[in-house]
């Protein structure tokens, strides 16, 4: 792993300075209108998870899809790069560029909650988590879909069925089994910061270290796995 | 100089899915310092042989042996990051083989200053055209000195300077030790920069020698066209021109009127001949004789083009065994 395929994101990401643009405006124009709604907190902490959720997922999914298709992801490994270290390089990358172009409308989203320093820095670092895992389910979606279409579709699902496990949508029945896996889920510590900076009546952070222990174990089996990932999206062809 | 050779293939086959075999028990040999063309019609099993090769298809049966890994590889997509100048490519690639210093760099540069690319190459890709694209992955694939490179029909979209610049930088990969597979349907192409040909047919190779060793066992005969100021009335052609195919003598161009052969009042004809340009001057003045007024003779030597619609034009539902049997291959 030489930092080729890192450096090769962020340079990319910067060229192409519309996308930058809409990546750091859209985020702000379908949140702050929700930010400043009369909405009850606990809606609005849902749907800014869901939104980073989906955020993570589809900037992975998408971009790895296009790259099978074009025949660029078939070129890097030919170059004997190696599958492993350019999708573990890809999936940093791009979790960092997502968290990257987040931070100003999180900003924007912390100081219309009136949050303190403390709020911001645990969304940030949740967000950087949640991201981290979003990504992560992105390239496994992309490792099995034929196509954008599909890839759009298997984001949705993957996305809405790991944030249902988090609890996002509905608090799990004490001592079940969907107890422990929202306890698990990276998407939770995210959720509960947003509640708390949002004053949903949670007094101080409730996070534990579970779900980044989770996603340290969902990142070492996706090393692991990646060198099929890789060569699995590179023969992804058809577009 | 390592002891094997870069490429060995033996009885390769290979279908995709449910289909006939695209290949059907090839084999070869490709030795350093070697470019070996594979030349074939549209189908023909090309490019599923060097994506073999290339490690991207597994062979259903038949072995493969590629020492070298890794090759440098040009196939028929051509996929740039388009945001980026054609240096930052170059660039990029070379730092994904892991060549990141200076010295790596100019050699990129130069590779593109070879290929014509050195004013555009501070220009985003999404602004070059088709043929600089591929002269940028050419220079791409050039660039680090490799010792085994994979081209699969390299001259698509390359003007006659792009060619040549790619006809040079196969010598110099030769010259260096390399083995170059360069696949191909571009018959001109092959006998210029191949010092060897695999010619497949069919997913099958029907022959294997160099250029002019597989235009000489053709026999193809050599085409001489003579045109003239207007309609000539030609009669049998004299004895002297007992060797001349008259016409196989095909009139290229307008009959006036429409005749039998060796009537026809044509503006011109074309002529096989198997003696070559040695019945050029019994032609002329069977044509002299005649009143004719020639305007113009173009005499036009055989090539690999010809072998090549020999096997795919002929085909094998016709008479494909008469034209292997022609070429003399072996085991066929």
């Amino acid at each position: 792993m030489t930092g080729a395929v890192w450096r090769l994101q962020w340079a990319v990401a910067l060229r192409r300075r519309r996308l930058l643009l809409w990546n750091l405006l859209v985020p702000a124009l379908l949140l702050v209108p929700v930010a400043l709604s009369g909405a009850a907190a606990v809606h609005k902490a849902v749907v800014f998870t869901l939104f980073f959720a989906f955020f993570g997922a589809y900037g992975s999914c998408i971009p790895l899809i296009r790259d099978g298709g074009s025949g660029w992801a078939e070129k890097v490994l030919l170059t004997g790069y190696g599958a492993r270290p350019w999708l573990v390089e890809r999936l940093l990358a791009s979790a960092a560029l997502d968290w990257a172009q987040l931070v100003p409308v999180t900003l924007v989203l912390v100081w219309l909650a009136s949050g303190s320093p403390t709020d911001t820095a645990a969304i940030l670092t949740a967000q950087a988590v949640a991201l981290l895992f979003a990504n992560l389910l992105g390239i496994a979606v992309a490792a099995v879909v034929k196509s954008l279409a599909e890839a759009a579709l298997g984001c949705a699902i993957v996305c809405l069925v790991a944030l249902h496990l988090a609890g996002v949508f509905r608090a799990p029945t004490v001592g079940t089994w969907a107890e422990t896996a929202s306890q698990l889920s990276p998407f939770r510590p995210l959720l509960e910061v947003w509640r708390s900076t949002l004053r949903d009546g949670i007094t101080g952070l409730s996070v534990s270290w579970l779900p980044p222990l989770a996603l340290a174990a969902a990142l070492a089996l996706f090393v692991l796995a990646a060198g099929v990932i890789g060569r699995r999206t590179a023969e992804n062809r058809a577009v | 100089m390592s002891l094997s050779p870069p490429v060995v293939a033996s009885g390769l086959t290979f279908s995709y899915g449910d289909g006939p075999p695209v290949l059907a028990g090839v084999g070869f040999r490709l030795h350093e310092a070697e470019v070996l063309g594979i030349v074939g019609a549209n189908g023909s099993g090309k490019t599923t042989l060097l994506r073999m090769i290339a490690g991207l298809l597994r062979p259903q049966a038949g072995t493969l042996g590629v020492t070298i890994p890794s090759p440098a590889v040009v196939f028929d997509r051509l996929p740039f990051q388009e945001a980026l100048t054609g240096a930052e490519n170059m660039r990029t690639i070379l730092a994904l083989r892991g060549r990141k210093r200076a010295a790596d760099r100019q050699v990129g540069a130069g590779c593109l200053s070879d290929f014509g690319l050195a004013k555009a190459s501070d220009q985003p890709v999404s602004a070059y055209s088709f043929g600089m694209r591929r002269r940028l992955a050419l220079a791409e694939a050039f660039a680090g000195e490799p010792s085994l490179l994979l081209l699969d029909e390299p001259t698509v979209g390359l003007d006659p300077l792009g060619r040549d610049a790619l006809a040079d930088a196969l010598e110099q990969v030769s010259d260096r030790g390399g083995a170059v597979l360069a696949a191909t349907n571009d018959a001109d192409f092959a006998e210029r920069c191949c010092s060897r040909v695999l010619l497949l047919h069919q997913g099958k190779v029907v022959a294997e020698g160099s250029p002019k060793s597989l235009i000489a066992e053709l026999a193809a005969p050599t085409i001489i066209a003579v045109e003239f100021t207007g309609p000539v009335s030609i009669g049998s052609p004299p004895g002297g021109l007992a060797t001349l195919d008259v016409p196989s003598a095909r009139a290229a161009a307008d009959y006036d009127p429409p005749a039998a052969a060796d009537t026809v009042t044509p503006r011109a004809l074309e002529f096989s001949s198997r003696t070559g340009t040695a019945a050029l001057a019994d032609l002329c003045a069977w044509f002299a004789a005649a009143g004719a007024d020639i305007s113009s003779v173009q005499v036009r030597e055989p090539g690999l083009a010809d072998v090549l619609r020999s096997v795919a034009g002929v085909g094998l539902e016709a008479g494909h065994q008469a034209a292997i049997d022609v070429l003399g291959v072996p085991g066929s």
